[in-house]
């Protein structure tokens, strides 16, 4: 740092102490040259100092993290889609709280605010429930089971008339569905 | 035509790690913005099998008729419990009328314990059925929530 002010103007680089100068060979002679060493007093034990290579950060770490990052926000954008609907605002209660088991035979039944039924990205009346649960029907008894053991989760808009709700239960009632869950979202 | 090799350089190649990390962080900040925090979301379960003729009759010991009147927007206008007892829209003095039924008891069983049945008018807002269903279930204190009514079930849709 001292030496290169001596220098050309050409040469930028920056002469630490510790390290060796390859210009500071042929210019020993020069008397404006000047060595590190040259500051300490006759008396001073010299110690030989390694020649350390450039520091260079390790980015590894840090690109491993940024990528789980990414790979995180990825996954949770795919799932909050599967299961939402941008069209029915929940309302939200209190006592909301994540269901700890996983629930049986799930169907996802969503309510817009004009009382239109969205079922597996199908907007159909309340007329198309039949033939639109039809299929779900059939898995069930191939799997076994009957309409009792499925779970009808209803996502009902916050202001969608309750007598709307109401029906929709009643025609899943005589597709045979007992079990219904209400969902909300929680109180922030 | 003799061509002239030029002496290719060995030298050790870098990565250019910037350029990368550029693009990455342009990822991550395009994830971090699209990211939506949505609340958690839960259930009330309501069981309601099809009443048929001949069924034979809830075997509930406390049967509460919950009554909600609505006005001519949908919005709530009247609680009423078991056709006399009027909360007007407070659903915390409802919550606490059914504390004092059920809290005595033992706690909600899933075969005999009170049942709710809700009687509502058909156009009002399924947000006031939620607040209906939230202050008869139960109640949070703390971070626990109180269990006191889990059998709810819907009247037949008044016409």
């Amino acid at each position: 740092m001292i030496g290169a002010q001596s220098r050309p103007a050409d040469v930028t680089h920056l002469v630490t102490p510790g390290r060796t100068d390859p210009l500071s060979h042929s210019r020993q002679e020069r008397p404006t040259c000047f060595k590190h060493t040259d500051l300490l007093p006759e008396n001073t034990m010299r110690i030989k100092q390694s020649t350390a290579p450039p520091a260079e950060a390790d980015l590894t770490p840090m690109i491993d993290m940024t990528f789980q990052l990414i790979a995180f926000f990825m996954v949770l954008i795919n799932f909050s889609q599967s299961e939402q609907n941008d069209k029915v605002v929940l309302p939200t209660s209190e006592l909301a709280k994540p269901v700890d088991a996983p629930i049986e035979f799930p169907i996802i039944v969503h309510m817009t605010s004009t009382g239109s039924i969205v079922i597996g990205g199908d907007e159909i009346g309340l007329g198309g429930l039949r033939s639109r649960l039809a299929p779900e029907l059939s898995l069930l008894t191939l799997e076994g089971k009957t309409a009792r053991d499925a779970n009808i989760i209803i996502r009902g808009h916050r202001a969608v008339p309750g007598g709307q709700v109401q029906d929709l239960i009643s025609k899943c009632q005589e597709l045979g569905f007992e079990k219904f869950a209400l969902r909300v979202k929680e109180e922030i | 035509m003799k061509f002239r090799h030029s002496r290719s350089q060995h030298d050790k190649t870098e990565l250019s790690m910037t350029s990368m990390i550029d693009i990455v962080f342009l990822l991550l900040v395009f994830f971090v913005m699209t990211f939506k925090i949505s609340a958690q979301e839960g259930d009330f379960n309501v069981k309601m099998p099809l009443q048929e003729s001949g069924a034979p009759a809830d075997n509930t010991q406390l049967p509460l008729k919950l009554r909600l009147k609505a006005d001519a927007n949908g919005n709530l206008s009247e609680i009423v419990l078991n056709d006399t007892q009027s909360f007007g829209t407070d659903w915390e003095q409802l919550r606490g009328y059914v504390v004092q039924l059920v809290g005595d008891q033992a706690g909600p069983t899933d075969e005999e314990g009170p049942e709710v049945e809700i009687d509502l008018d058909t156009n009002l807002h399924y947000v006031h059925v939620i607040e209906a269903i939230t202050a008869v279930t139960g109640y949070r204190s703390g971070n626990d929530i109180v269990r006191l009514i889990d059998r709810i079930k819907f009247a037949k849709k008044r016409e």
